[in-house]
């Protein structure tokens, strides 16, 4: 199944439905002589016609409404409806889109954007700062489609001449992205629309690269818009509906999709290998994949503790074995390096004692540290309760890479007296089982941004916690350190860069001293392209954006950078 | 799949019963069941742990701010301040109405369009191929045993059986590898071709053709081995009973024998699962849609569970139930029509 590829799920979703991906991939990593390789004789490209798979898709029903908060069809939304800047989600880089530029002040209070001339909707109207403050405006009104939450720290959002003035009723200088990054819609056809939330826009109007030309319950195709402001290379994007992941796989290594994010347990031998001149990859590290400890139960709540855990766990083979090679170790910063290099304190990056690499002995003096002793059974006795410390850790069931990720981490905490259990509920348990707490140990993807702000505070921040049995939003370890609100504050209330990296150091400081979590390895982002239709594409050597089909606003990034080969 | 209960009502048991006629009585508990399947379908989803707003924050992993929880759930009408109590009544006033809600997963697409997507498809796949399999299947089966021990017997037989014990999954992921992937004579996914809209052309019914080929013969292989093994049991049973020797002694033609005789009474169970099945293609077919990646209701259903989409979910389980249970009232009716017993006792 490749229903929901979201972010870098798409792995555990393909592995959900099963051994029929792996079985099948095998055979055909047997079988020099699959199919697909007669369609590349040809030495020229399909004249700016592309064909890709953008997550969520599937028995498509007319849905273009950029706003929803959920939806099968967003993906072609994105490049129907543009955002006013984007930051990619690399190195936070921004690049104007129908905002030319953004200037803070009276105190960070006041955001203006300088909206771009000449930009029309395909219907011919002009788009302007009015439609930009409308859409702004529409999130207000309707809370459903505020998924970043803006208006809680809004007063009012106005547009004079080709400005949009945003005023703040408390500094928040990180909304930035989440504000820039909103879908513009147009005023003369959405005013109109009676419920936006649960609107469909059958007929969407734009100002993005592409239109909506063609839809079927299996795909559908945009052509692009000739009148776009911007540059456009493609003229023709068919996206595929959604299959089931042995299809879609197949199809990939028949040549069929120029883009698409499939995750292939060896992408080498099933993909690269049927035709190693166009047939390409990149992996690039997203957000880290942790360890989340119960930060409220002994001796989980101790440092000490959680930093012998930190040591005892090889992530090299949490890496290698459970994650296939694709995800490397994480930064116990919690840093995606090295695209987030910029913002790393140069004094931790030196220091050996807060890198945290694997290290037995090291984990095996901080427990004697503690004063723990084991028992005849060989497990560490509580000394509060005089009972063995043994821990459950929970990971949904089906995801698979996981589940191996935990057992590799229960066997080596196992030589250390201590009992650790993978149990393996439905998401939703998992989900609700880390809200509320009742939880030991969890493995957990945690959020990422444009700069390890958006990390930190989504994932330590103690606004985001709450006492066990109550939901914690974000800080489901519940680790409470005033001094994580003060280094968030100064950032969020910032607009300097000095001030905001100092900040930054502040937080990178508090996680590899106190490990509030273990971040394991970095999740990746699927992605895999074909030069033979275009170039253009992000790649290692050219990473100006993350590179996976759905991820917007990179995707729009990306579309526009491609280049059809002659 | 199939369910494989033979019932068999017996004149004598009846009798001391309640006098109200037994078709009457049928349809009252028809009633009942689908009154206690509607209250099911709706107090099970709201069982369960988590939520259908936080599910979706996890399986983006990052990619959504978890500020979104809130406006998902606002959008979701998850924040709802009425009591359960008042849930249900609610709940039972919109099935009354047909109005199964907006879907989760595909949000803000209504439930009812999502399911008119897929119901045709399903209908005309695994609808066509059970009833393909059933005839056939009961032709073979019929022969097999008039011909006892012979040739078509034993092969039909050892055949059979292994075809009904295959693991389906392999068997469908098999005949799509080969005859999709390698010899390419088919296509690998959809019901019908790209760049197409359904419309009453040749082109499109040939496309249709093509694309439902493969699944349809999963399907058939698949199945026609229990509806062939099945009614040879019968019939080796009905065979031996009296009333054929008295038949053939009477020097009726083997074929009068075989039709009149034999079969009409060997089918009687066959029947009853026959009505069942076709009360669960509703359901579709959940591994064949998922292999071919055909767009029927097994296909959604499945795609409703991953997430947690209640409304979706639970207007596909309330049209199955519903099709079951006509689907057994029928089965019921036909054995009324067929069974001359059954009719004496309720005249």
């Amino acid at each position: 199944m490749r229903t929901y590829q979201e972010g870098t799920i798409s792995m555990r979703k393909s592995w959900q439905s099963g051994i029929a991906v792996v079985g099948l991939a095998s055979l055909l990593a047997g079988c020099g002589s699959g199919g697909g390789t007669s369609a590349s004789t040809t030495n020229h490209g399909d004249g700016g016609n592309m064909t890709a798979i953008i997550l969520g898709g599937g028995n498509y029903t007319r849905n273009f409404n950029p706003l929803s908060p959920s939806g099968s069809e967003r993906g072609g939304s994105y490049f129907i409806f543009e955002p006013l800047m984007i930051f990619n989600g690399l190195n936070g880089k921004v690049t104007p889109w129908l905002a030319t530029k953004y200037a803070w002040s009276n105190g960070n209070k006041t955001l203006t954007f300088t909206i771009r001339s000449g930009v029309k909707w395909t219907d011919g109207q002009p788009f302007s700062a009015q439609d930009v403050a409308f859409t702004l405006n529409l999130l207000k009104k309707f809370p459903a489609l505020d998924g970043n939450n803006i208006w809680s720290s809004l007063s009012s959002v106005t547009a004079s001449g080709n400005q949009v003035v945003v005023q703040f009723k408390t500094v928040n200088t990180t909304l930035l992205p989440y504000i820039s990054q909103i879908p513009i819609v147009p005023e003369h056809l959405w005013k109109s629309v009676k419920n936006p939330v649960t609107y469909t826009n059958p007929n969407p109007v734009g100002t993005g690269p592409m239109m909506l030309k063609f839809l079927n319950t299996n795909e559908y195709v945009m052509v692009k818009n000739p009148h776009y402001w911007g540059h456009i290379g493609v003229n023709k994007l068919t996206v595929l509906g959604e299959t089931s992941g042995q299809t879609a796989d197949l199809w990939l290594s028949q040549g069929k999709f120029d883009w698409d994010n499939a995750f292939l347990p060896n992408v080498q031998g099933t993909y690269v290998a049927k035709n190693p001149t166009y047939n390409k990859y990149w992996y690039p590290p997203g957000p880290p994949v942790g360890l989340i400890p119960n930060d409220t139960l002994y001796p989980l709540s101790s440092p000490t503790f959680r930093k012998a855990l930190a040591y005892a766990i090889d992530k090299q083979k949490i890496y290698k074995l459970g994650e296939y090679g694709y995800e490397p170790p994480a930064s116990q910063t919690g840093l995606v390096l090295p695209y987030q290099q910029k913002w790393l304190d140069p004094s931790i990056a030196s220091n050996p004692s807060y890198q945290y690499n694997y290290n037995v002995k090291k984990a095996e003096q901080l427990i004697a540290s503690m004063g723990l002793k084991k028992d005849s059974n060989g497990y560490l006795v509580n000394p509060k309760t005089g009972k063995e410390i043994s821990f459950t850790i929970q990971v949904p069931t089906g995801w698979i890479d996981w589940i191996a990720d935990c057992n590799l981490i229960a066997n080596e905490l196992k030589p250390l007296g201590i009992k650790v259990t993978t149990i393996t509920p439905a998401v939703g348990t998992w989900a609700s089982d880390m809200q509320t707490g009742h939880f030991d140990l969890a493995l957990n993807d945690v959020s990422g941004g444009p700069t390890p702000w958006y990390f930190y505070d989504q994932t330590i921040s103690p606004s985001g916690s709450a006492p066990i049995g109550k939901t914690a939003p974000t800080n489901f370890e519940r680790y409470v350190n005033p001094q994580v609100t003060t280094y968030l504050n100064q950032y969020s209330s910032s607009s300097n860069p000095a001030t905001q990296l100092h900040a930054m150091y502040g937080l990178e400081k508090v996680m590899v001293q106190q490990l509030p979590i273990i971040p394991l390895v970095n999740a990746a982002w699927w992605y895999q392209y074909r030069t033979k239709n275009f170039t253009g594409w992000p790649n290692a050597n050219h990473p100006y954006a993350i590179p996976s089909p759905y991820s917007y606003p990179d995707d729009l990034l990306v579309l526009t950078h491609l280049v059809p080969v002659k | 799949m199939r369910e494989e209960s033979v019932r068999r009502i017996s004149p004598t048991q009846r009798k001391g019963e309640t006098r109200l006629p037994y078709l009457l009585r049928r349809a009252i508990f028809l009633i009942a069941t689908l009154w206690a399947a509607i209250t099911l379908n709706f107090f099970i989803p709201r069982l369960m742990p988590g939520n259908p707003a936080s599910i979706i924050i996890a399986k983006f992993h990052g990619r959504l701010n978890p500020a979104a929880l809130k406006a998902l759930e606002i959008a979701f009408g998850l924040h709802t301040h009425l009591s359960l109590w008042a849930q249900y009544w609610q709940y039972l006033g919109q099935i009354l109405h047909g109005n199964f809600g907006v879907s989760i997963a595909y949000f803000p697409t209504p439930v009812l369009t999502e399911i008119k997507l897929g119901l045709p498809w399903t209908l005309g796949l695994v609808g066509l191929s059970t009833i393909i399999s059933f005839a056939v299947g009961t032709a073979l089966g019929v022969l097999a045993a008039w011909r006892r021990g012979g040739v078509f017997d034993s092969l039909a037989t050892t055949v059979f059986t292994f075809t009904s014990a295959f693991p389906y999954f392999w068997f469908a992921l098999l005949v799509l590898y080969v005859f999709a992937f390698h010899l390419q004579w088919f296509p690998l996914a959809y019901g019908y071709g790209t760049a197409m809209t359904p419309t009453l052309s040749l082109s499109f019914a040939l496309s249709v053709l093509k694309h439902g080929f493969l699944p349809a013969l999963t399907i058939v292989v698949a199945s026609m081995g229990g509806w062939l093994l099945g009614i040879r049991n019968n019939m080796m049973m009905v065979l031996g009973e009296d009333y054929i020797t008295m038949a053939r002694a009477k020097g009726l033609s083997p074929r009068r024998v075989l039709s009149a005789y034999a079969a009409r009474n060997a089918i009687l169970p066959n029947l009853t699962s026959f009505a069942m099945s076709l009360g669960f293609v509703v359901s579709g077919s959940i591994l064949t849609e998922i292999v071919f990646s055909y767009p029927g209701i097994g296909y959604i259903l499945l795609n409703a569970v991953q997430g947690e989409d209640y409304p979706l979910m639970q207007a596909i389980f309330f049209i199955i139930v519903v099709c079951v249970i006509l689907a057994n009232f029928l089965a019921d009716v036909l054995y009324v029509l067929i069974d001359p017993r059954t009719r004496e006792v309720t005249q």
